[in-house]
């Protein structure tokens, strides 16, 4: 109701010729019912004078205000300044009543616009006509007024309508401007209330999005980050502090799989303080509805805290297993002194007493051992000493190392002799091929899986067998003991886990031997796997990459 | 018989270690710190000095250092024995001229008693 629009101006003028052709009338009327011949011409006058200047009005504001809108403008308010002046002086001069009114009106018309003005005008009409018939005033004075009134308020509207239309503009881009940010708004207020950071990249990996989150965590704002390559902004390096962006960069990952990656194993500097933040993110590749790369959307959460209390907490195994060895040591060794007859008379029962004391001493003193090594693990503190041997002669060693334990339990130990096998189109023969890793590392992962294999097998023995691909060596660590079922080797590699039978529980162990084991042959590079019977047997496998001579 | 000094703040490990040497018919004097040590090594002249690394104080190697430099001492035979596994301890601990270097997780007592025997034999 406030504004009115450019064509609805040109039916204002419209509507103004009309009004005048119907002064026009009315004044016929009037005239006719007050028989006053005086009153039609009086009224008349006034009627085609006000006609005359409403189309005059009507002319130079649609013809001239485009261009001439200023003089146009000018011209109008001059003419429209006249006749209140005359009206003012017919109706009373200064007393007029009819100045009261017209200030107003004025202020309404050029504010409000003309609706406003035209109503304002209707009750002044409305007065000037009561004041025709119940205060003697005289018609033309009222219809000229009324007339009047309405020119001045459709020039007024005019000049405001230009301001109002400056509005109307700025409110039309606000409005339609809220209207865009609202939709941007919904998205973004989706995003600002996530509590994990998000960014985006294009496939130039030029940061593209970056939410309140991420600024947060990572102390970039984002219209700072927006713009810069990733890896300025996320210069995330792995646990051994070396960058990733280069070679194990993950939205590299991503695209060259096509699918989610997930890791824990990131860490980058804080933008200010330079304080080490580490992160657990999810990377993911964003396409376009025809299945096309666009870019990667990464969610990240700041996990520093959590690998904190797992360092923590690692660091108390470590050192209440340190402490832990101490103890052990001496008790084993005081065990031993009152098992020597050299240095303690003891009886036969004593004997078998101390002997079991000091056989489950020495399982102590193994899983404080083992909980060492775990924890070293943990940490990735294990030292490497990577060099070229021969896994087949290595085999061997361990095989005669555990000879003596394998016939005590009348089980038999051996390695099958490697059939010669084809690589690269020439014939080698097995045993002199050469892997690549920490010796003393596989050995330990043989003698695990050995002791493993002679400790659950009642009849028959161990058999070691190694074959060749074309990067790595297989080797099978194969028993005819008592087997895994398919649900126990599902958790088989896990701290601490061992098949509740009666088998087992009296064999003793651990449970953190293939744990340690994994660790240890995924460290070199190779992976380890199983494939168990119940009372069949079970076969270990586990690759070591082999060295390219 | 052969006199041997034995070198180790614990106090358990110095009983079991003492007895199991006494056992093996030799003569056994002992230090629990390395101040202790040198001034044993003077006195009572042994043939072989067992010597633990972690010390408080002085470590082992500082008195292996001081036992090499000082001119009684510079020949007496001795075993060095540690918790850790280092490589680089081993390599140091042969450096500084020790005889042997025992890690004592991965040894028995009796291995020690080997131990002695073999280097008291060189």
């Amino acid at each position: 109701m406030l504004l009115i629009s450019r064509e609805n101006e040109n039916r204002v003028t419209i509507a103004t010729g009309v009004i005048s052709a119907g002064f026009i009338g009315i004044y016929g009327i009037l005239a006719v019912f007050t028989h006053s011949d005086i009153v039609f011409y009086e009224g008349m006058r006034f009627a085609v004078g006000f006609a005359v200047l409403s189309l005059l009005y009507a002319l130079i504001f649609n013809s001239f205000r485009n261009r001439y809108e200023e003089l146009a403008v000018g011209t109008l308010f001059l003419i429209n300044s006249l006749l209140p002046i005359v009206l003012i002086d017919y109706l009373g001069g200064a007393n007029s009543l009819f100045i009261t009114l017209l200030f107003p009106l004025v202020v309404i018309g050029f504010v409000l616009g003309f609706w406003w003005g035209a109503i304002f005008d209707l009750i002044v009409a409305g007065y000037l006509i009561i004041s025709v018939f119940y205060l003697g005033v005289g018609i033309p004075a009222a219809a000229t007024g009324f007339a009047s009134v309405l020119a001045i308020s459709l020039l007024f509207y005019y000049i405001g309508a230009k301001y109002r239309d400056a509005l109307e503009e700025k409110n039309d881009l606000e409005s339609s401007n809220l209207q865009f940010s609202a939709n941007q708004n919904k998205e973004e207020a989706l995003l600002a209330g996530i509590a994990d950071g998000v960014y985006v990249v294009d496939m130039d990996r030029n940061m593209t999005m970056f939410n309140g989150a991420a600024e947060g965590i990572t102390g970039w704002k984002a219209n700072e980050a927006i713009g810069l390559k990733c890896w300025t902004v996320m210069n995330l390096k792995n646990e051994t502090d070396i960058s990733v962006c280069q070679k194990d960069c993950p939205a590299l990952n991503v695209w060259n799989t096509g699918e989610n990656i997930l890791r824990d194993d990131t860490c980058f500097n804080r933008k200010k303080g330079n304080k080490k933040v580490q992160i657990s993110s999810s990377y993911s590749p964003i396409k376009d509805k025809n299945g096309k790369l666009t870019g990667a959307i990464c969610v990240f959460r700041d996990i520093t805290s959590r690998k904190e209390v797992e360092r923590l907490r690692n660091e108390f195994v470590s050192t209440a297993s340190h402490e832990l060895r101490t103890p052990i040591t001496a008790m084993e060794g005081y065990m031993e002194l009152i098992e020597n007859a050299k240095i303690c008379k003891i009886d036969d029962k004593a004997r078998e007493y101390v002997t079991k004391a000091r056989g489950t001493a020495l399982g102590m003193s193994n899983l404080v051992k083992n909980l060492l090594t775990v924890t070293k693990i943990e940490e990735g503190k294990i030292q490497t000493n990577v060099t070229k041997f021969s896994i087949h002669d290595l085999a061997t060693e361990v095989i005669e190392a555990m000879g003596p334990s394998a016939k005590n339990r009348n089980l038999y130990l051996k390695i099958t002799e490697s059939t010669s096998s084809t690589v690269r189109g020439e014939k080698a023969v097995g045993r002199s091929l050469n892997v690549v890793a920490d010796k003393e590392q596989v050995r330990e992962v043989l003698y695990n899986l050995v002791e493993n294999g002679l400790k659950f097998t009642l009849e028959g023995g161990v058999t070691i067998s190694i074959a060749y691909e074309k990067d790595f060596a297989t080797v099978c660590i194969a028993d005819t003991g008592t087997g895994i079922p398919a649900d126990g080797q599902k958790h088989i590699f896990e701290k601490f886990y061992r098949y509740d039978n009666t088998a087992t529980r009296e064999v003793g162990g651990t449970g953190l031997g293939l744990f340690i084991t994994r660790s240890i042959v995924e460290m070199f590079g190779g992976s380890i796997w199983l494939e168990s019977q119940v009372d069949k047997g079970t076969k270990f496998f586990f690759t070591i990459p082999r060295s390219l001579d | 018989m052969a006199k041997v000094l034995l070198v180790e703040d614990d106090v358990a490990l110095r009983d079991i270690y003492s007895a199991r040497f006494m056992a093996e018919g030799y003569d056994v004097v002992t230090a629990s710190d390395g101040e202790m040590a040198l001034t044993q090594a003077v006195k009572e002249k042994p043939q072989l000095i067992i010597l633990d690394v972690m010390m408080p104080k002085i470590s082992g190697f500082d008195v292996l250092d001081i036992l090499r430099a000082t001119p009684e001492t510079k020949d007496t035979k001795v075993i060095m024995m540690t918790a850790l596994s280092q490589e680089t301890d081993l390599d140091k601990g042969k450096s500084l001229g020790a005889d042997e270097y025992l890690v004592k997780s991965q040894v028995t007592l009796t291995d020690v008693i080997d131990k002695a025997k073999a280097v008291l034999a060189r």
